[in-house]
């Protein structure tokens, strides 16, 4: 009864929907912004400290979807490391490229997003996707940049 | 095999049980093979031996013995479910016509009594998806020796059970007509054939008229004839009662033959077949001027399919020809786990014995004969809208063509009609509702009904400190509403507790009503998610003594059969037409008519006024006052056209088919370990669960991969999610047009996302 074409939930992703990675939270000093998606429940908690204008540490803590868990792993591996503004200028670029209500998404230019490319066909699922981003956009907004 | 009473020592290990036995904690499965655990646990629970048998060299189980002989019976057209206790199902792949060998049939059944087949009956209409024979093996193994006899009878060169595709024919009708015959009974016999042929994937395309006499129709046909159409229908001024009749002779005058004269079916009895040719020509019995079922239908099904007709196969037809509608009636008794009946054979009847024609049902609607991902829909979301028929897709149409103009404004003609119509629509839910019609207020919803009496009984009855008693499993739509005008005036919401069962809180609902200064009880009439209807006469009998209005969200419930206003002792009632398939954007309110009558307006506009001057405004009586600028017309004509479809397929056989539906869904779950449903007992086909480990969401979509269409989310009711310590669930709210495969299609659906998901 499986789909004829590629699942969304290949193996990459449910294993790191099943052993997430950069969990936890971080010690003082860390910013800290928590989102929800009042539709579903799902809800991510992020951790980040920037030393130097670099995401030093990141920590993320997703209740949710096999789909937000995955996206929380994925966007806090991509910018580890990363400076603020290019961390934000993803997050925001990610979150952009996931809003449009449309049945098709043409195409999701961050290379993290490569495991979720499954969901540019299912608009019902692209929010499970950027809610982590959405987190990382919030905490580095609330940093002042 | 061997198979009797089992001592429970270290030998038992690998021996399968033949009954279940349920123990404290643990249920152990009949036909699961029994391992050391399962033994300790049956000693703990002071048994010593238990029936049992052990498969030997040479079985075969149940569920491979079941998939073999199904595997050998499928030819083109037909598809095997997956085999379960000892059972698999053949599905048709496509829309057709059953077509059974009956001694082939006969014979495999006589092989012996382990393996059996069981068919629809012949010349069934089945839709794809539809099962049409089923595999049962009775014990627990077979003999491999007995099952290869059994595979090469099945597995015959021709197959034993088939379907006959129906092939699109172009047909024509030909009419005699005697001076004085009624044009309306004409017009609607032509409508009536052309639904007819629809139904079975052809069209009408031409209708000849005539005077009814053999040289008059003998030139009609041949008119038929010469434009090529095939079949050729006769309906005749005057039925057809002898060889030498007025048809007969006019087929024979043109060439044709009359292979038959009559047919010892009732309804049906006067038909007459004839061809020309290779083409069909057949005198319809005047019985078939109407839609209900009669033998015409299995000849007309026969002859759009392709299959051979002839007089001794019309001979043979008088073995349960008499389709007396009561004939036959009883339901018979399902045992639980069994399949559905998918499609039954000829009739729709209001008859609660006498099971619905599923395949021409579910041919109603549209929406239910798309695909999704490569896959037909299996609609299981109707508790969040069903799907529409075409009779209210059809009133809508007119309602926005013929009749398409303003209510009560203005005197000229279409306006007029429109206003009847739209009218007739609020006469029509007064009916179904046992209410008055000057009682009935149409609005956008049920969420709009709820409001607009939250604010009517707030401008009347709240005050600082009054209650209103709600329940846990409150939809949003009937909680809101209330704390939208509770707050501001110093009014509590509270609500009535759930027992662990799923079941409210009587205890606690009683004491929470004789508590004081309780304005509004509000409760659903059947929950959305947990399915469970409330007790709503007991808690509204006590409502009243203390002076309360009952306030029930049926919203859930119009769907499932008609409401009795008074007999549930509420105050107001509320729905959505697009729940019990009719359309989006029109909702009722029901409200008794001292209260409606004491509610202020709540929106101001055309319509609801009598005289309007910038110093003073007076309204006009209810219902009008509550329905300010224009209503929603068409989607009243579409409601009531919906109201009409349900009571026209028959309220008791939908109750009767949703109550299998029900149960069948609830096994199908049941049987699924990582399944957790939600409490409560639903009395409708909906279940709401949960897949133990993996979130509602996933579910959802790898669901959808398979074209099964769930809700997964909270449903509007976050405190009952709260309560019950959940984040979201999924609901399959199925209908009575649901068919096995599409719950089995669920059931193998689930399966497969425990199997993604690592979880068992």
């Amino acid at each position: 009864m499986s789909g004829d074409g590629p699942t969304l939930y290949s193996r990459a992703l449910l294993d790191l929907a099943r052993a997430p990675r950069h969990t936890g939270k971080l010690a003082e000093p860390a910013q800290v912004a928590r989102v929800d998606n009042a539709l579903c429940g799902d809800r991510v908690t992020l951790h980040v400290r920037v030393k130097d204008g670099v995401l030093v540490s990141v920590a993320h803590q997703t209740r949710g979807c096999a789909l937000c868990i995955a996206s929380a792993s994925v966007m806090a591996e991509a910018v580890m490391a990363e400076s603020v503004e290019t961390a934000e200028r993803r997050a925001v670029s990610v979150v952009a490229e996931l809003a449009p209500l449309c049945l098709e998404l043409p195409v999701l230019t961050d290379p993290a997003m490569a495991l979720f490319d499954g969901v540019r066909g299912m608009p019902g699922r692209r929010g499970c996707v950027a809610l982590p981003w959405q987190a990382l956009r919030e905490v580095l907004g609330s940093t002042g940049g | 095999m061997w198979f009797g009473t089992l001592p429970l020592d270290d030998d038992a290990v690998g021996a399968v049980l033949v009954h279940t036995h349920r123990l404290s904690g643990r249920v152990l499965r009949k036909g699961v093979p029994l391992t050391s655990e399962a033994v300790q646990a049956l000693l703990d629970d002071g048994h010593t031996a238990v029936p049992a048998a052990r498969l030997e060299v040479g079985d075969v189980d149940e569920d491979a013995a079941a998939e073999r002989v199904a595997r050998a019976l499928t030819g083109p057209g037909l598809q095997r479910s997956r085999a379960l206790t000892g059972r698999c199902n053949l599905v048709a792949s496509e829309r057709g016509v059953v077509c059974v060998d009956r001694a082939r049939v006969d014979a495999l059944n006589r092989l012996g009594w382990e393996i059996t087949l069981g068919t629809l009956p012949p010349d069934t209409l089945v839709e794809a998806g539809a099962v049409l024979a089923t595999v049962k093996i009775i014990p627990l193994a077979v003999d491999e020796v007995q099952l290869r006899v059994c595979e090469a009878a099945a597995a015959e060169p021709t197959p034993m059970v088939r379907v006959a595709p129906l092939s699109p024919h172009s047909a024509a009708l030909v009419l005699s007509a005697q001076p004085g015959s009624s044009v309306t009974r004409r017009d609607r016999t032509i409508e009536t054939q052309g639904a007819r042929l629809e139904g079975l994937g052809s069209s009408l395309s031409r209708v000849v008229e005539c005077a009814h006499t053999p040289e008059a129709v003998a030139s009609a046909l041949q008119e038929c004839l010469d434009a090529g159409h095939d079949p050729v229908l006769f309906l005749g001024a005057s039925a057809v009662v002898d060889d030498r009749d007025v048809f007969p002779t006019a087929l024979r005058a043109i060439g044709g033959t009359v292979m038959h004269v009559g047919m010892p079916v009732d309804p049906g009895n006067l038909m007459v077949l004839g061809c020309h040719g290779a083409r069909s020509v057949l005198g319809v019995p005047g019985c078939a001027r109407s839609l209900k079922p009669s033998g015409f239908d299995r000849v007309l099904r026969r002859v759009l399919a392709g299959l051979p007709v002839d007089g001794r196969f019309i001979q043979g037809l008088g073995v349960g020809g008499l389709l007396v509608e009561s004939a036959g009636a009883a339901p018979a008794p399902r045992p639980r786990g069994g399949t559905l009946p998918n499609v039954s054979s000829d009739h729709r009847s209001t008859q609660a014995g006498a099971p619905l024609d599923l395949a021409a049902l579910r041919a109603e609607l549209p929406g239910l004969t798309r695909r999704v991902r490569g896959k037909p829909l299996a609609y299981l979301d109707f508790a969040a809208t069903a799907q529409r028929p075409r009779v209210v897709l059809d009133a809508l149409r007119r309602a926005h063509t013929e009749l398409n103009a303003n209510v009560h404004r203005g005197v000229h003609t279409v306006g007029a009609e429109a206003t009847v119509a739209f009218e007739a629509a609020r006469t029509r839910v007064a009916e179904f509702l046992g209410a008055d019609r000057s009682e009935v207020v149409f609005t956008r919803g049920a969420t709009e009904s709820l409001n607009l009496a939250a604010q009517g009984i707030a401008a009347t009855r709240l005050r600082p400190r009054s209650r209103i008693l709600l329940t846990q499993q409150e939809h949003h739509a009937n909680l809101v509403p209330w704390q939208l005008v509770a707050h501001p005036r110093g009014a509590h919401v509270e609500h009535i507790p759930l027992l662990p069962s799923g079941a409210l809180d009587l205890e606690t609902a009683h004491r929470q009503v004789r508590a004081g200064h309780l304005s509004v009880l509000g409760l659903p009439l059947i929950s959305n998610v947990l399915g469970t209807r409330a007790p709503v006469e007991e808690l509204a009998a006590a409502a009243r003594k203390v002076g309360a209005l009952v306030v029930v969200d049926a919203a859930q419930a119009v769907a499932h059969g008609p409401l009795d206003v008074h007999a549930l002792g509420a105050d107001v009632v509320a729905f959505s037409g697009h729940k019990l398939f009719g359309p989006t954007g029109i909702g009722v309110l029901w409200a008794r008519s001292e209260l409606l009558h004491a509610w202020p307006p709540w929106q101001g506009g055309g319509a609801m006024i009598e005289r309007v001057s910038f110093d003073t405004t007076t309204y006009r009586s209810p219902p009008a006052r509550f329905e300010a600028g224009t209503p929603p017309i068409a989607a009243a004509v579409g409601l009531h056209a919906a109201l009409d479809w349900l009571e026209d397929v028959g309220w008791p056989a939908i109750q009767q088919r949703e109550a299998l539906v029900r149960e069948r869904l609830l096994s199908l779950l049941g049987d699924i370990p990582s399944v957790v449903r939600l409490p409560g007992s639903p009395v409708v086909p909906l279940a709401s669960f949960n897949l133990r480990g993996v979130h509602p969401h996933d579910v959802g979509t790898l669901l959808d991969e398979d074209g099964v269409a769930v809700r997964t989310g909270r449903h509007c009711t976050d405190p009952l999610h709260t309560h019950l310590g959940l984040d979201a669930s999924v609901r399959a709210s199925a209908s009575f047009l649901t068919t096995e495969l599409e719950l089995e299609r669920l059931a193998a659906g689930l399966r497969r996302v425990a199997e993604v998901f690592g979880v068992r």
